[in-house]
């Protein structure tokens, strides 16, 4: 994966998804600290849709993704719920429309069976970058469809070589 | 149906495989007995008990018991005696809703007692739902589905769904090697849900 700009730099920030947090607790001892040591080192915060937020929240209890310390990391500050994307916002709009035909492709499915949620990694990215709040971003996922969606429809809409998509599964390898 | 390589075109052995999968999939300490001879294509006792840390007793009674049912052959011919693992697999085919059985669900099985996901996927939605959620971790795995797509469509809550998908993304990059019948399970990425009924 080519990486146009560091990942660690300042003025990236950081967006996880889901999977990210599953696969953390899925891994023996969980890895939780590791995570949260990676970002403290390295003084990012993860920022994380509403919608993850949401869904890791609601998880069965017995479950992976139900023991997901979601809200310590939360208050402890090393993971951030991001606003609502701003759908008004036209470039933010035309990201979406465009994450949505590339999973639909990759996955084989018609674009109405692609729902607006699926969309919000490249949403949240979009809105950070167009806003200005953050030169670049990087989107860390187990959702390689989707990461590369997000890549693809914001280099489209203007923000090449502002993002770039990172394997959940080998950040966890490489920071345990 | 089609049970066993060996067994086509025989009725009594083509049920008595049937039956012989259909206590793989029950028993998950069988099925992850099974898999370990079949990955690892020739294996003693010994080794069977250092790798599952399993006591001999057991270990000795299982491999009879797979043994009876012919998925495994105990080869008796050295001193030490080897298990090796018949390739086995078996297609449903219920009034048109067809699905073929192959080692890497029956690893799935094997799996779920030491995997909370799987363990509670099986005991809340049963077995049918594991090998559903496996059509789906096999496009994942491969780049051809998303994974908030296939979540989704598994219709379990969303990060549930992605637990037990990387749960079966271990399974399927395990076995792939090492199951002859991979590419006859059913890929979800071919069938759109839109399009059925």
């Amino acid at each position: 994966m080519s990486e146009p700009f560091d990942p660690l730099h300042e003025s990236v920030a950081w967006v996880a998804d889901t999977g990210l947090f599953v696969a953390c607790g899925r891994q023996q001892n969980n890895k939780y600290t590791a995570l949260e040591r990676f970002a403290n080192r390295n003084n990012l915060t993860f920022v994380i849709p509403q919608r993850v937020y949401e869904e890791l929240g609601g998880a069965p209890n017995r479950s992976t993704p139900g023991q997901t310390p979601i809200n310590s990391a939360r208050d402890a500050g090393w993971v951030q719920v991001a606003d609502e994307p701003d759908y008004a916002n036209s470039t933010v709009s035309r990201v979406m429309d465009d994450v949505r035909s590339y999973i639909a492709r990759s996955s084989k499915r018609n674009e109405d069976q692609i729902e607006k949620a699926d969309t919000a990694l490249g949403a949240v990215a979009a809105t950070l970058l167009d806003s200005r709040d953050a030169r670049f971003v990087c989107v860390v996922t187990t959702d390689i469809d989707a990461g590369e969606g997000a890549v693809a429809a914001l280099t489209a809409n203007g923000f090449e070589d502002r993002i770039q998509v990172i394997d959940g599964f080998e950040l966890l390898d490489k920071i345990t | 149906m089609n049970c066993m390589s060996k067994a086509a075109g025989d009725p009594e052995q083509a049920i008595n495989g049937l039956m012989s999968i259909a206590q793989l999939l029950e028993e998950p300490r069988l099925a992850r007995l099974y898999t370990l001879v079949l990955r690892e294509g020739e294996i003693t006792i010994d080794d069977i008990i250092a790798t599952l840390d399993m006591p001999r007793t057991t270990a000795y009674s299982d491999m009879g018991t797979l043994v009876d049912l012919g998925v495994v052959t105990r080869d008796e011919s050295q001193k030490t005696h080897t298990y090796s693992a018949v390739p086995i697999t078996l297609t449903a085919d219920l009034d048109g809703d067809e699905y073929t059985v192959t080692p890497t669900l029956i690893e799935a099985v094997g799996r779920s007692p030491q995997d909370q996901d799987l363990d509670l996927l099986l005991e809340k939605y049963g077995l049918g739902k594991l090998a559903a959620a496996l059509t789906y971790a096999i496009p994942y795995v491969d780049g051809g589905m998303s994974e908030r797509v296939a979540a989704r469509e598994l219709d379990l809550q969303y990060a549930f769904a992605i637990a037990v998908l990387h749960a079966l993304r271990d399974v399927v990059q395990d076995m792939e090697p090492a199951d002859p019948y991979f590419d006859d399970i059913r890929n979800a990425r071919e069938q759109s849900p839109s399009a059925e009924d």
